[in-house]
């Protein structure tokens, strides 16, 4: 599926994957640097992993082996990968040479092991590991749902020097995957954050499928489909209210609140969860159900609602402008993904890549400001194409659609546009276990950027900057 | 020698006289404030979402303090990750008398689906004896606030149990 020019040599070992050597490894980051956007970067203890997008939206997995504990750096040439190295090193002891950046990401000296995940952990002391650096807004002190600190310098009121640690959240997410069955794995990764409760298990469970060779019935498939779409719409309410509250635009926050709230009750007169967690399930559901009259309550419940929304926004514009902005190269750049890098003029949709999405519903406009004004406005029309979308599947919904079958690799790589950007799944089987498993959340670049977004800016501005963003560090300390 | 955060937090946490009183305090509102240990966010979300427009927390008799000193209640969300333990214990000695320790959602709990490992705690029944809990996962803002009302209404394990939105758990 690639064009030789993009990776010489190799041998395939998956569906999208690659195995080179280090020298065929330092040979692919130098030539490629700007020709594919790294998604993610992975390593254990045996290889490391980067998640390359190609041209045509096309996902490329290329590893090297791990030679005494290292391996050549990705970050010198995509920078967006030291987030991923600082993590593997972290959890598995694992060393990139020439990295940007070899402080720890998670091991905040608090943990009751070193290396955690090596084959040969080591035990520590309570009270015995090295701290991080203190941070000037502590954790639990940012104004975010999760754990994320803040350090910075004050330079003429503007924040200078950031700094972010996400490691106070850490819950040894990969170590309880591991060894787990899928159907065993589904409820911790339905738990993975609360702005995926959907499009986490569905990447996860699109990974197992294609592991497996299998495809789901096109009832199921559609289910999926409107449900990630309900997600969307939750979630961007969540994050329109938020931003709305923090720059004083208290109606319009209430709005978008009472919005949410209705749509949660409504999943719940369905038979489903207030925010759709176990939703999603391995074995695929009966032919529709009530999936069908809970579409069209919820597109009759919310349809006027996002008209006064809209209507409202409007009022509130100059409180937004020029906020927080992130040009357009950075996002390219750094693959942001979700209503974030549309806003910013990245307009990549992994849902054009979906069995069974009627894409003719997508494409709304899409924006280039890249600030929070931008953002809130796409995030509307999100809401909006979301309404659409489900009119669209609910007319042809378990329509059969051509499909490739796929042969068992017990290998599999699964994406889900999730609401807030493109989630990923990397994972092994063997005898019908996860032997390996790597996750992706589209939170993960945008923490990479944060520093550079945020510096120059006010620390008064902090709360609304971070909402507007809709940063989650849940899906990335995991 | 500083005490490891952990202790410190154990000596705080197992005091019986800091179980959330029957009542508002003096006839003024019940203060909350909320702290994040470590989640998928869920709970966290849900507390905001609970302090908004849509709910009336205000008007049931509570208000949202943004410093623990301020605080009454202590609403932790959460399976209490090893590093988010010396800010709870922080958080919990900055309070003033009659403090009280509430658990929101099974993470806060027990830690949830998470349990406790090399990097987690295991919610706050590993670490206190004594303590109120608002079961799901997450929680709805409703629950959680007619929770709060019968804990503040001086609901006891006898009338608020398991199967109701809130319970009170104790393993003296």
């Amino acid at each position: 599926m690639m064009e030789d020019p993009i990776l010489e040599g190799g041998e395939r070992v998956g569906l999208f994957h690659y195995r080179v050597s280090s020298a065929g490894w330092l040979h692919f980051l130098q030539q490629n640097e700007r020709r594919v956007a790294l998604l993610a970067f992975w390593a254990d203890e045996s290889w490391a992993t980067a998640l390359f997008l190609c041209a045509g939206e096309q996902p490329l997995l290329v590893s090297t082996a791990i030679e005494q504990g290292h391996y050549q750096a990705v970050s010198p040439y995509f920078p967006a990968a030291q987030w991923g190295e600082r993590m593997a090193r972290d959890l598995w002891g694992v060393e990139a040479w020439s990295a940007r950046d070899d402080s720890p990401a998670l091991d905040d000296g608090s943990w009751s092991l070193i290396t955690p995940l090596a084959a040969h952990p080591l035990p520590v002391a309570d009270g015995m590991g090295q701290p991080l650096p203190a941070c000037r807004m502590e954790p639990s002190q940012t104004q975010v749902p999760g754990l994320l600190g803040i350090d910075y310098a004050l330079s003429e009121g503007a924040m200078q020097q950031i700094e972010v640690q996400i490691a106070a959240g850490h819950r040894g997410v990969l170590s309880r995957l591991m060894g787990l069955s899928p159907q065993e794995a589904l409820p911790l990764i339905s738990r993975i954050t609360a702005s995926g409760f959907v499009a986490h298990p569905l990447a996860f469970i699109r990974a197992i499928e294609q592991a497996e060779g299998r495809r789901p019935n096109p009832y199921e498939r559609d289910r999926r489909l409107l449900l990630l779409e309900v997600e969307r719409i939750g979630v961007h309410l969540f994050d329109l209210s938020q931003t709305a509250q923090h720059v004083g635009a208290g109606l319009l926050g209430s709005i978008c609140e009472h919005a949410r709230e209705a749509l949660a009750a409504l999943c719940a007169d369905y038979g489903l969860s207030r925010r759709l967690t176990n939703s999603i399930t391995l074995e695929g559901q009966s032919e529709g159900g009530e999936i069908l009259p809970f579409m069209q309550a919820l597109s009759s419940m919310l349809r006027p609602r996002l008209i006064q929304i809209k209507q409202l926004m409007g009022l509130f514009n100059n409180r937004l402008k020029n906020i927080a902005i992130i040009p357009t190269a950075l996002a390219w750049d750094y693959a942001l993904g979700g209503a974030v890098g549309r806003a910013s003029g990245r307009y990549v949709d992994f849902r054009f890549m979906d069995e069974g999405m009627r894409v003719q519903a997508l494409g709304g406009a899409v924006r280039h400001e890249g600030d929070a004004w931008a953002r809130h406005r796409q995030r509307m029309t999100e809401c909006e194409e979301s309404l659409r979308i489900i009119g669209q599947i609910m007319a042809s919904f378990g329509q059969e659609r051509d499909g490739n079958v796929i042969p068992r690799t017990d290998e599999g790589l699964g994406v889900a546009e999730g609401a807030r950007g493109d989630v990923w799944y990397h994972l092994q089987l063997e005898a019908g276990r996860i032997t390996k498993i790597q996750i992706r959340d589209p939170a993960l670049p945008l923490l990479a950027i944060l520093g550079l977004v945020l510096e120059g800016q006010s620390p008064e501005q902090l709360g609304m900057m971070l909402a507007s963003l809709g940063l989650s560090p849940a899906a990335i300390a995991l | 020698m500083q005490p490891a955060p952990l202790t410190m937090l154990l000596a705080f946490l197992d005091v019986q006289k800091w179980r959330p009183h029957s009542k508002r305090r003096g006839g003024r509102d019940i203060r909350l404030f909320t702290l994040e240990t470590g989640s998928c966010e869920g709970c966290a979300m849900e507390l905001i979402t609970l302090g908004g427009s849509a709910y009336p927390l205000e008007g049931s008799g509570f208000e949202r303090v943004q410093h623990p000193q301020d605080a009454d209640w202590l609403l932790v969300t959460g399976a209490v990750t090893r590093s988010s333990a010396g800010g709870l214990a922080s958080a919990w000695e900055a309070m003033p008398p009659g403090r009280s320790l509430i658990a929101i959602g099974d993470c806060a709990y027990n830690g949830g689906l998470w349990g406790s490992n090399y990097t987690t705690l295991g919610g706050i029944a590993a670490l206190s004896r004594v303590y109120s809990t608002i079961p799901g996962c997450p929680p709805s803002p409703e629950a959680i606030l007619h929770a709060l009302v019968e804990l503040a209404e001086g609901g006891s394990s006898s009338t608020v149990s398991q199967e109701s939105s809130a319970s009170r758990r104790s393993r003296q």
